[in-house]
């Protein structure tokens, strides 16, 4: 009897020691003892990859040492390139990865994986970006260009119909069908421009609660912060002089202009000639409408959607574009 | 008498089950379910002026790690003000300080020598000392990112955010076994526990540093109670009950320095307790008024009021149950099975605790520091007597009327 009750607490004790003994071997051998890693130096940028490879290339031989001028054809993929000239890629071509200090022309269909250029990129119909493409100056996607995880220039980014992408940098990312068009943007309404009968001042405070969907009548003059808890719909030519915060669906009329952000816990959809001073964050789809303007040439922001971002002919937006699900500029 | 103790006994059950569901539940949500974003991504050319306040109390062993980093902090200089309080300090943290100033136009102590030390007076003097509406706070012992003041100051483009709170990492992980619980704990309770309450819309809290504030709102209701010793808590729930919410940035990544030593660790606790459960008993009813919480926030704002009070109601139910025993009312198997449920829950955690910090090493990708997992339930048992002395002194605080004294968190050297 007494053996069994010894026996009964040993085992008690041995199984409720077996589950500690895999946490002694890693404390006593000191196993997996990092903190967990924090990105403690990178900074958020809209050309992160652009800047990290350019970073990476810091020891580049000289200028005199690098390749002038090279002509790639379809059966002669390239693994890594650095040129001091341009570079011209036949259709159908693949490459990996480019560091070009002159231009970059990617013909009809041509597949390339990563590319900083200093001067402009033109990617014709069809061509695809595997991972990033950055340019110190301008680039043009042409119809059916898929610009990868990341496109990014410092200069303007034009994108045509059909050209689909996740994250795009310009100043500005303007999707346009004729590159040859100068960007027509509205100029913002001014006060004058409102006339007395128009103008209605919002108490936002009891806005706060109200859950229904709300209609703001054409050229409603908001003073300050509007919180709504459902959807919003505002008519032509309204003015938001501080930020939106919609918990519905937002849908923003023809003409109207937010001098704040927008933030809406669902999709956002802009008419045409909407012009939002600040960002757009969004945890639905964004429609950005033709001839919208997001941010300023002085002052760039953010288009940031959970889900998908379209870009009507027209839209241009200052800073940085992220579509979680992807984007695409679209015919209208 | 019988009757009363056995009611009792069976509320005690109901509240560890309560408790046991609202973790499993966390942690489903966190592993299954859409996480509502952060504003991180947000890059702007035209961003808002920030103050980071520093609270120091003979931080000399620390003070230069921070500073260094705030000088080399991506962030516009001329829209950044850094106000590192002296707070009473008796070493040299003062001379490290005016260092700092006369290098650093942007670099502003603040040197208090008058009145109440602790974490809410130091921050009640900043408020004074700026302009800007964004203020974000650091302990001394902390190593923020390059990029974070960006990351939590984004949160203010939200009208309706009145405070933001960032993810504590522990970066002393490797120095012994309690310092590798607490990597552990924090990150079931940042990863998973945060996460899950800022996707489900309920209640993330403000922490007290790696975060921030604004300062209108805060000034609004006079600015802090410096008798109150969870001034973080306080801040989050006066924020609900106006109608503001609270951030979470689970990218916005910053180092702290956990306690080394078991008595270190137990003076937080019941320090964290203390002041926790004073803040229990001035906003509970509030939160239960409040018209700007919906139900699912009510419930998840009292459970957050009440998790201190867990331990020492789940040993009033031990007793209870001894003292069923005794009164002949329960079998001695029934009391058995009931104190070692009890002890067990306790110890484990409320049980669902584990799957957190699971779930949560499981997401942050770590390796073999999981293996470490039982060790929490031997931590846990501590926990409770640290959090139970924390409980009663608030208790004793209230019946007697005194003030609690600021127990600071020891450094260690880095």
């Amino acid at each position: 009897m007494r053996a069994d009750a010894f026996l009964l607490v040993g085992l008690f004790l041995g199984l409720v020691t077996v589950p500690f003994l895999p946490g002694v071997l890693v404390h006593k051998k000191r196993l997996d003892t990092t903190p967990l890693l924090i990105e403690n130096e990178n900074s958020k940028t809209g050309r992160y990859f652009g800047v990290q490879f350019r970073a990476h290339l810091r020891s580049l031989p000289n200028e005199e040492d690098l390749t002038r001028e090279i002509r790639i054809s379809a059966n002669d993929p390239a693994r890594a390139l650095i040129l001091a000239g341009e570079i011209h890629a036949a259709p159908g071509t693949r490459l990996n990865d480019a560091y070009v200090r002159g231009s970059v022309l990617l013909d009809r269909a041509v597949v390339a994986k990563r590319i900083a250029a200093d001067g402009n990129v033109v990617l014709e119909e069809g061509c695809k970006i595997i991972e990033w493409v950055d340019t110190e100056n301008e680039l043009l996607a042409k119809n059916g260009s898929h610009l990868g995880r990341a496109a990014s220039a410092a200069k303007r980014l034009t994108l045509n119909e059909g050209c689909t992408f996740i994250k795009l940098w310009g100043m500005p990312v303007w999707a346009q069908r004729d590159v040859q068009l100068k960007p027509t943007l509205r100029e913002p309404i001014t006060r004058s421009e409102l006339s007395d009968s128009v103008f209605w001042a919002i108490d936002t405070t009891s806005m706060r609660r109200g859950r229904a969907k709300l209609a703001l009548p054409s050229g409603i003059r908001v003073q300050r912060d509007l919180v709504v808890q459902g959807d919003l719909e505002t008519s032509p030519d309204c003015l938001i002089n501080g930020t939106i915060k919609c918990h519905g669906v937002l849908t923003l009329g023809e003409g109207t202009v937010v001098k704040g952000d927008v933030i809406a816990r669902k999709g956002v959809s802009l008419a045409a000639g909407v012009r939002i001073r600040g960002h757009i964050f969004a945890e639905g789809d964004i429609s950005v409408g033709p001839n919208c303007q997001v941010g300023t040439r002085a002052k760039y922001k953010t288009v940031y959607s959970v889900g998908r971002i379209t870009l009507a002919p027209g839209a241009t937006v200052y800073g940085l574009l992220i579509a979680e699900k992807g984007g695409a500029a679209v015919a209208k | 008498m019988v009757v009363t103790l056995q009611v009792w006994l069976a509320l005690v059950l109901v509240v560890m089950a309560i408790y046991a569901v609202r973790q499993y539940v966390l942690t489903a949500r966190r592993f299954r379910g859409h996480q509502r974003p952060y504003y991180q991504d947000l890059i702007d050319g035209d961003l808002p002026g920030v103050t980071i306040v520093i609270p120091m109390h003979n931080e000399e062993l620390v003070a230069t790690g921070i500073l260094n980093l705030m000088v080399n902090i991506d962030y516009p200089k001329d829209r950044l003000e850094v106000i590192p309080v002296d707070d009473h300090s008796d070493d040299s943290t003062a001379e490290i300080l005016q260092e700092y100033a006369r290098n650093h136009d942007f670099i502003k102590p603040i040197w208090r020598r008058q009145g109440l030390r602790g974490k809410p007076a130091a921050l009640n003097d900043a408020l004074l000392a700026t302009s800007n509406e964004v203020i974000l706070v650091f302990d001394a012992d902390y190593r923020p990112s390059r990029d974070i003041v960006r990351q939590l100051a984004m949160a203010f483009k939200d009208p309706e955010v009145g405070g933001v709170m960032g993810r504590v990492v522990p970066r002393n992980v490797g120095t012994n076994l309690l310092t590798r619980l607490l990597d552990l704990e924090r990150s079931g309770g940042y990863q998973v526990d945060q996460q899950a309450r800022y996707s489900l819309n309920l209640f993330p809290q403000y922490g007290g540093t790696v975060g921030g504030f604004r300062r209108s709102v805060a000034l609004s209701w006079g600015g802090f109670d410096p008798k109150v010793l969870a001034e973080d808590t306080d801040l989050t729930f006066r924020l609900y009950a106006r109608g503001w919410k609270v951030a979470y940035a689970n990218g916005a990544e910053c180092y702290e320095q956990v306690p080394e030593t078991w008595d270190g660790r137990f003076r937080q606790l019941r320090r964290w307790a203390r002041g926790h459960t004073q803040v229990l008993i001035r906003h509970w009813f509030q939160v239960i008024r409040s018209p700007h919480l919906g139900p699912a926030q009510k419930l998840d704002a009292l459970l957050l009021l009440g998790i201190y009070s867990v331990p020492p109601i789940l040993l009033s139910g031990i007793i209870a149950n001894f003292l069923l025993f005794l009164a002949g009312s329960h079998p001695l198997g029934t009391t058995l099975a009931i104190s070692f449920f009890g002890i067990a829950f306790s110890g484990f955690g409320n049980f669902a605790s584990f799957y957190q910090v699971g779930a949560a090493a499981v997401l942050d990708g770590t390796r073999e520091r999981i293996l470490l997992l039982p060790f929490l339930s031997l931590m846990f048992l501590y926990n409770n007597i640290a959090v139970t002395t924390g409980v009663l002194d608030a208790l004793i605080d209230l019946v007697k009327g005194r003030t609690p004294a600021w127990d600071k968190t020891q450094r260690v050297a880095t």
